[in-house]
């Protein structure tokens, strides 16, 4: 049932190949510029684009195959084998994987070309090229892989991406702290990812560590250590897709460029977690519990986002807590077993949170690097398509009916209505008010109303098109990708979830019309009364508030990161200086230097040994074969 | 305890022993006669070799001495292979034929090198 | 016709050093010329041994020339090491000679000379072509060490070496004669047929000969106690040379031993005591030398001893139901490739007259030569054994092999003694990265070595992933 392609393998290493190159060519004209922009710029877009080619053509060929058997693998090698077991580094192409490989190489195409724009003048363009291609190869990998050690590697390697990324402009030390911090927090995601990996492997990896094996063991899988597994699995996962507790890092990253915020931070590294609990849908479907603990962190994060969102004066944090409030949605989604309903928000989201991203850095560049909303003001005129594209993603990102976020995010609320999770569709409904609130807020601050700062106004221009080009794209995508999933009751056949249908294991809950009805009565309500209290608030212009109260608490983000650095940082770093100062010199260093000492002394009498008289060494040889003679005629015994 | 074990213990005990045995009895029994020829070193018919270590001479006569072996060797090695030429047929032929060659190429790099130039 | 084609890679080495003979003896190139021919026959050479069928199993041999001769995967691959060994080499020399005096024409002939009797080394089958071959090598060698009559140090170096080679080629053809005397045969196979009928310990002949013959190769392979000539010759030896010695020499010395204690099971069952002992005895005592060394070429020696415990461990565990070759050749791979790449970066970096090669001299070359510092990192950490290189995996198939062959003390001791090893091989590194830079490190421009630096070191991680069949 399963077919070869060996294409599958060139999908993940044209990108690498090309970062590889682009590294070489950046360090070795690194001392003087040698290379113009617009090589580096053709060698960092060919892969990407290729890659994206490709990604087309898999998706033709499975499409040519019958429903239920829409697998295609790939061994490239193998990576290792212990005893029994053999692990190679394989590649599996199913409809859950070639839909994810589809929007992240044509949003990862897209940001590309965007770059060569928005980083035009930048003095390392061929380093910051060759990470992008890094991180897309990495990304491509890890959705790529056939098992989870193969998503580990891309795991890991769009997290070094991430981190590299983040800091990017390294002269400025907050950067950096951002880097590190993204980097330390999703370490202990991953320290629950791999820990689950182990349980899991421990318990029914012997048979093969591939998807397809553990999916047809997974009912061996005893029921605690099943819980154990999906719980560790979604403790990477709130690491990588930024969930309560680990959400922390993701706000900050957005020091990172912004062609890097729309790639990573908002389309595609962060979607990861989702995308890596519904590969594993075959054992959260097994436990229920497990599920119930993914929607609920996920919805609970979904209104923490939103509330910190309403409260942002950055145009790129409010944006960043739109995508943590986002990733809650697709959470809760995947965590009511809607599996297809998630993925196809991630699908969606990707396009809508891409173009707001990148329309944002249109913005910022337009503006010589401001970011503070309460700056803006009128660019309407200024920037009509950055405005229109934007308007298109904000509309798809508060939920408005015909655009696509609408109909992803109604039907991860329907699915959570008809599970019986009623409590989590009242949240999603509050939160797709508020998400409609802080969308409109953005926008009618920083695009109607007068002008704030006149000067910064009148010398704002339109982008090249090279990056309103790809504005214009991801626009078309944000305003019709939702009509491929059309539910039947707008007379759709639901067509992303029925491809998606091999690759997940979910039960599609069968609502009453009332129900239907229910959750997109909220929907719509809630995105109405969302606009409007924006509408009355801003759109005549306002000035930047002062915030009191709730409201501070909240722009202060109810100072999570001050609590984690006293009750986790400090008293860490405290214990560290401990073992340090007391410990170290004198308990552990001790017998270590001691060993060292003799070490060396023992290494002083062998080269004393070392004469260099050649007679010397005859002698000892000679004595050698006789002290072995010795030995050999006792110890043979003959 | 066959013979073979008090053989085989012989044979270790030998090398254990009789290697630093002669070692030692050379320099004990060893005879120290002295005087000027015995400690004049005997170096081919070369005078006088006393002083520097590194002091230079000429090894003409010495290249063309080992020269002479290696070519004299060839001919000795020949005489065995003619007598059984009749058995190793052709192959024989060939083996011996390439190791001419060999020996050839090695002459035409002494004469290019200008050893056997007497000057 | 079987026969011809497996030693068509000897034929071409051989056909390449008389090419070269003649070319010097005619002057027709250059120096710069005859070092692009000299790498070019070793390439040649190289891909010759690469397509070169001799499809047999690892293990048994497939015997050529009457049984003079064996072949199989085993001898290829090793063939394989020696060739890329002497490429590298070459390669070296060509930058070596750009910024040294002493060149003659003669140099690559000696080098692909010495490589002929390498490879035939690995294939032999029968004492006496074993003895040939040996000294083929050898000879070779010698010439190489002190090619340059004008230098003391090589003098000094070639003179010891040749007197203790040939103290141990004595031994050597005095165990073959006792080996004869209790078999009858010089044949591989025939002697295996002997020990297969009667036993292998109460043939006293055969036992005390195949003592003095192990006692040869040991004294070539540099292990304890027969090593105190290494770190005197290969720090006398020009850069190549001692390159070439480190790595090819001791490829084709362990192929021989191998294939020499697999004559039959009980004949390696026989010496694997004195094995074990002898392995721990070398590591230890090669980490000690190691760590009072000033001078990297000393260094490196010293640790090259140590090295060649690990592949005495290998030889513990190799058992002819369970052939461990494959972990043998890997390890000479991974450990020729670290070293090699650290000879050819000292190759240019030692500059005019090898004038930097302590530690000392390396001080803070990451500030001003930065990928060449990276690349020395990158194989002292492989000779270290530090994950992902090349020199990890080799040590971890070496001690999960003698993990196997239920040696666990000797695994847990190769541990230690790797972690002991660190101490000198880190010492550069931070010689390197943490002190501040007193010199320029000026160097010849538009040589190869760089270049072949950089080869090697990413072969350094691509090597790691080459998977072995323990």
């Amino acid at each position: 049932m399963e077919g070869n392609l060996s294409s599958l393998g060139f999908i993940p290493l044209l990108p690498l190949a090309g970062a590889l190159v682009l590294g070489l060519m950046h360090l070795a004209t690194c001392r003087g510029r040698l290379i113009s922009e617009r090589i580096y710029a053709l060698v960092g877009c060919i892969g990407p684009i290729l890659s994206f080619l490709l990604a087309v053509n898999v998706f033709f060929a499975l499409q040519a195959l019958p429903a239920q058997s829409r697998f295609l693998s790939h061994q490239a090698f193998t990576w290792f084998s212990v005893g029994e077991l053999t692990i190679s580094m394989g590649f599996l192409a199913d409809p859950l994987s070639v839909l994810m490989l589809l929007f992240v190489t044509l949003v990862g195409s897209l940001i590309h070309v965007y770059s060569i724009g928005y980083m035009a003048g930048d003095p390392a363009f061929g380093k910051f090229f060759s990470y992008l291609n890094l991180f897309l190869g990495s990304m491509l990998i890890l959705v790529l892989g056939d098992g989870p050690l193969v998503m580990f590697v891309g795991w890991e390697g769009v997290g070094l991406c991430s981190y590299l990324l983040i800091s990017y402009y390294s002269e400025d030390r907050g950067n950096v702290v951002a880097g590190n911090k993204a980097f330390i927090v999703n370490r202990i995601g991953d320290f629950g990812f791999v820990l689950g990996m182990s349980f899991l492997f421990w318990g029914i990896g012997a048979e093969g560590f591939d998807y397809l094996s553990l999916k047809a063991n997974a009912h061996l899988l005893a029921p605690t250590l099943g819980i154990t597994v999906c719980l560790l699995l979604f403790v990477g996962a709130t690491g990588k897709s930024a969930q309560i507790p680990l959400y922390v890092w993701l706000p900050d990253a957005m020091a990172g460029p912004t062609p890097v915020s729309a790639l990573i931070h908002a389309a595609t590294m962060v979607t990861a977690g989702v995308y890596m609990v519904a590969r594993f849908s075959f054992l959260y479907a097994q436990v229920e519990v497990a599920g119930l603990v993914v929607a609920w962190i996920g919805i609970m994060t979904a209104l923490l986002g939103a509330i910190f969102g309403m409260f942002q004066n950055d145009i790129k944090k409010i944006l960043a807590y739109s995508t943590v409030s986002q990733l809650g949605y697709m959470f809760a989604g995947v965590g009511v077993a809607a599996y297809s309903a998630g993925i196809f928000h991630v699908f969606t989201h990707a396009f809508f949170k891409a173009l707001l991203f990148l329309g944002a850095g249109s913005v910022i560049l337009a503006l010589h690097h401001r970011q503070d909303i309460w700056q803006m003001g009128g660019l309407k005129n200024k920037l009509p398509i950055t405005y229109w594209t934007m308007l298109i993603g904000a509309l798809a990102l508060a939920g408005c009916p015909p655009f696509s976020g609408f109909f992803s995010k109604d039907e991860i609320l329907y699915s959570a209505l008809a599970g019986g999770h009623t409590g989590i569709w009242a949240i999603g409904v509050l939160v797709a008010g508020m998400t409609a609130y802080y969308t409109f807020r953005l926008i009618f601050v920083v695009f109607h109303g007068q002008p704030r700062d006149r000067e910064v106004y009148d010398h704002a221009h339109e982008s090249p098109k090279v990056m309103t080009l790809p504005l214009i794209v991801l626009a078309v995508g944000a305003l019709f990708a939702g009509f491929l999933n059309l539910p039947a009751i707008f007379g759709g056949h639901q067509q992303v979830s029925h491809w998606l249908a091999p690759s997940l294991t979910e039960v599609h809950p069968h609502g009453s019309m009332a129900t239907e009805v229910l959750a997109i009565g909220g929907s719509v309500l809630a995105f109405v009364v969302g606009i409007s209290i924006a509408y009355r608030r801003f759109a005549g212009g306002a000035e930047q508030p002062v915030f009191t109260g709730f409201r501070k608490f909240a722009y202060h983000k109810f100072y999570v990161d001050e609590l984690y650095d006293t009750v986790l940082v400090r008293p860490y770093r405290f214990v560290g200086q401990a073992v340090q100062r007391v410990i170290e010199p004198y308990v552990t260093d001790g017998p270590v230097r001691a060993a060292a000492w003799l070490y060396r002394m023992a290494g002083l009498a062998f080269k004393v040994i070392q004469v260099g008289y050649v007679r010397v060494y005859a002698i000892y040889m000679v004595i050698g074969l006789s002290v072995m003679s010795l030995v050999l005629s006792q110890s043979l015994n003959f | 305890m066959s013979t073979e074990v008090i053989l085989s213990g012989a044979i270790f005990i030998a090398l254990a022993l009789g290697i630093p045995m002669v070692m030692v009895l050379t320099v004990i029994f060893g005879p120290r006669s002295g005087g000027a020829a015995k400690n004049d070193p005997y170096e081919s018919g070369i005078k006088h070799m006393v002083g520097m270590a590194d002091q230079k001479f000429s090894v003409k006569f010495y290249l063309l001495a080992i020269l002479f072996l290696i070519f004299d060797i060839e001919a000795v090695f020949m005489y065995p292979w003619a007598v059984s030429l009749r058995e190793l047929g052709f192959l024989g032929f060939a083996e011996m034929t390439v190791f001419i060659l060999l020996l050839l190429t090695g002459l035409i790099y002494i004469l290019k090198k200008g050893v056997l130039n007497w000057r | 016709m079987f026969d011809v084609m497996v030693i068509l890679p000897l034929a071409a080495t051989g056909a390449g050093a008389i090419l070269i003979m003649l070319v010097a003896a005619f002057e027709t190139f250059r120096r710069e010329g005859i070092s692009i021919l000299g790498m070019g026959l070793f390439a040649f050479a190289f891909f010759i041994q690469l397509t070169v069928d001799n499809s047999g199993d690892i293990y048994p041999f497939a015997e050529v020339f009457n049984g003079m001769l064996v072949a199989n995967t085993f001898t290829k691959v090793a063939g394989l090491i020696i060739l890329a060994c002497g490429f590298f080499s070459a390669l070296a020399a060509q930058t070596y000679f750009t910024q040294n005096k002493g060149f003659v024409l003669e140099f690559y002939c000696m080098l692909l000379f010495a490589a002929f009797g390498m490879l035939l080394l690995t294939m032999v089958a029968e004492l006496i072509t074993l003895f040939i071959a040996l000294e083929i090598m050898s000879l070779a060698v010698y010439t190489l060490v002190g090619y340059d009559r004008h230098s003391v140090v090589r003098a000094e170096a070639v003179l010891k070496y040749l007197m203790l080679g040939a103290f141990a080629g004595a031994f050597y053809v005095m165990g073959a004669v006792l080996v004869y005397a209790g078999t009858g045969s010089t044949s591989f196979a025939a002697i295996g047929a002997v020990v297969a009928d009667s036993g292998y310990l109460s043939n006293p002949a055969l036992v005390g000969g195949s003592f003095l013959i192990l006692f040869a190769f040991l004294f070539k392979a540099a292990a304890f106690p027969f090593h105190a000539w290494v770190i005197d010759v290969y720090d006398g030896a020009p850069l190549p040379v001692t390159a070439f010695m480190a790595t090819a020499v001791k490829t084709s010395i362990f192929a021989v031993l191998a294939n020499f204690l697999l004559i039959n099971p009980e004949v390696h069952q026989g010496w694997v005591t004195f094995l074990f002992y002898l392995s721990i005895l070398t590591m230890f005592a090669g980490n000690l030398i190691a760590i009072g060394q000033q001078n990297l070429k000393r260094m490196l020696a010293a640790s090259g001893i140590v090295h060649t415990g690990y592949l005495l461990i290998a030889l513990v565990a190799l058992g002819s139901e369970r052939f461990s070759g494959g972990a043998i050749l890997f390890y000479l791979a991974a450990y020729g490739v670290a070293t090699l790449g650290l000879f050819v970066a000292l190759s240019y970096l030692s500059g005019q007259d090898e004038r930097r090669v302590s530690f000392d001299d390396f001080r803070g070359l990451a500030k001003v030569r930065p990928y060449s510092a990276a690349c020395i990192a990158i194989f002292l950490l492989s000779m270290a054994g530090i994950p992902p290189t090349a020199g990890f995996m080799g040590k971890f198939y070496i001690i999960a092999g003698a993990f196997q062959a239920g040696h666990a003390v000797l695994a847990v001791l190769g541990i230690v003694s790797s972690i002991l090893s660190l101490w000198y091989y880190l010492r550069l590194i931070i010689v390197m990265y943490f002190r501040e830079p007193e010199q320029r490190f000026e160097v010849a421009e538009l040589t190869l070595a760089p270049l072949g630096t950089i080869v090697l070191a990413v072969c350094v991680f691509a090597i790691s992933f080459y998977p072995v069949v323990l």
